[in-house]
């Protein structure tokens, strides 16, 4: 019977983490992850990447992607276990803005507007984000639906 | 309490898609108002939401600003309406769907005299410019200013992989950073205006597309099949 109640308690226990760790969001995931910055601690959490690929810049990193996800981690190519930064491409379907400056709003929230293109074909009223203390980085448009972010910069 | 957990690890889940037919209003304070009946209505926050473009009316003569746009607008002649529509009856399927609220006439782009068009995503506005009527390709020219508002609107692990195949890249303190070869050179200016010039030549230029960058092709013909189907 005492088995019994270790074992059900054990259960309970496991699916206690269990229900915590699914209610994690990615945004959640990735800063878990850029608090060590280590490949360990992102197979942890997105498990194994999708695929793995140079970086343009003299192939000096490699990109751990991840598909579903939309999370590219830029890892050194000396030092496999290290991640640089990562982005996430967020391009949610509410107001990314909104969303992003009621999640981070007890942040402080550094916000410069972006050179219009005067010559361009299409309206643009766009600024650049960063909130150092989470070391995030991103832009946003006001004249696209829902202000949908593309990539947050994390590092 | 356990509610109120609940709530706050499901907000971020909750999505807004808008149809095509529809576009997209922010979250905004109303000011207290009275109605018409007398009965008074307190401030309050109103939650983002979608509203449906009504009729297909979209051809707007001037006499109205438009936010994102400094240029004089003028009115449209029966002849121009009719080119316009025709040319938007002949747009794929998947892209007709994308309802524009208006489209309105102007002299010329303020910054750019050889545009022959101008897009405003968020609210679905597209102004056609004496250049439009003067160019060989009016409907490539449609079909890259809806291409600009249908962007916001794709699946966005289809539209990463785009831009991955693109070679667009995101690095601190810098804008989006362009591929070193584009397809079209004004593509660099921003991820946008690379997907509205890669699908612009998908249709218009398919073979060359798919020498240029076959996984971009093969991409944009998934996106196009899940938009169709849906």
């Amino acid at each position: 019977m005492r088995l019994l109640h270790i074992c059900f308690f054990l259960f309970v226990a496991c699916a206690q983490i269990q229900s915590e760790s699914d209610q994690l969001d990615d945004i959640d995931k990735v800063l878990l992850v850029m608090k060590t910055k280590t490949t360990a601690e992102l197979v942890k959490f997105f498990g194994e990447p999708d695929e793995i690929s140079l970086s343009d810049d003299n192939k000096k990193m490699k990109i751990y992607r991840y598909k579903k996800s939309r999370v590219d981690a830029y890892v050194y190519g000396k030092n496999r276990n290290k991640i640089s930064h990562l982005t996430i491409f967020f391009f949610k379907d509410f107001d990314n803005y909104t969303y992003l400056k009621k999640r981070f709003e007890k942040f402080k929230w550094l916000e410069k507007k972006l050179p219009d293109n005067k010559s361009g074909d299409v309206a643009s009223d766009k600024y650049l984000v960063e909130i150092p203390e989470r070391g995030m980085q991103f832009e946003y448009d006001n004249h696209t639906p829902k202000r949908k972010v593309m990539w947050i910069y994390f590092e | 309490m356990r509610l109120l957990v609940f709530i706050l690890f499901l907000w971020p889940s909750i999505s807004l898609a808008c149809k095509p037919n529809e576009i997209h209003i922010r979250e905004q304070w109303i000011k207290p108002y009275t109605k018409t009946d007398g009965s008074k209505v307190l401030g309050h926050v109103r939650s983002e939401h979608c509203r449906t473009i009504s009729g297909h009316n979209y051809f707007q003569d001037a006499g109205r600003e438009i936010k994102g746009f400094k240029g004089k607008f003028k009115a449209w002649t029966q002849s121009e309406k009719a080119l316009v529509q025709s040319k938007l009856d002949e747009l794929p399927s998947w892209l007709k769907k994308y309802k524009i609220a208006s489209i309105l006439r102007a002299s010329s782009h303020p910054g750019n005299t050889k545009n022959p068009a101008f897009t405003i995503p968020a609210s679905k506005t597209i102004i056609l410019f004496d250049a439009f009527f003067k160019s060989w390709a009016v409907k490539d020219v449609l079909l890259h200013e809806l291409a600009h508002i249908a962007i916001w609107d794709l699946d966005p692990v289809q539209l990463h992989q785009f831009f991955i195949s693109n070679g667009w890249t995101y690095q601190k303190g810098k804008r989006p950073i362009p591929p070193s070869k584009v397809i079209i050179p004004d593509s660099s200016h921003s991820p946008s205006e690379d997907f509205a010039n890669t699908l612009e030549v998908y249709y218009s230029n398919p073979k060359l597309l798919k020498e240029f960058n076959p996984k971009s092709f093969s991409i944009l013909e998934e996106i196009i099949k899940s938009k169709d189907n849906r």
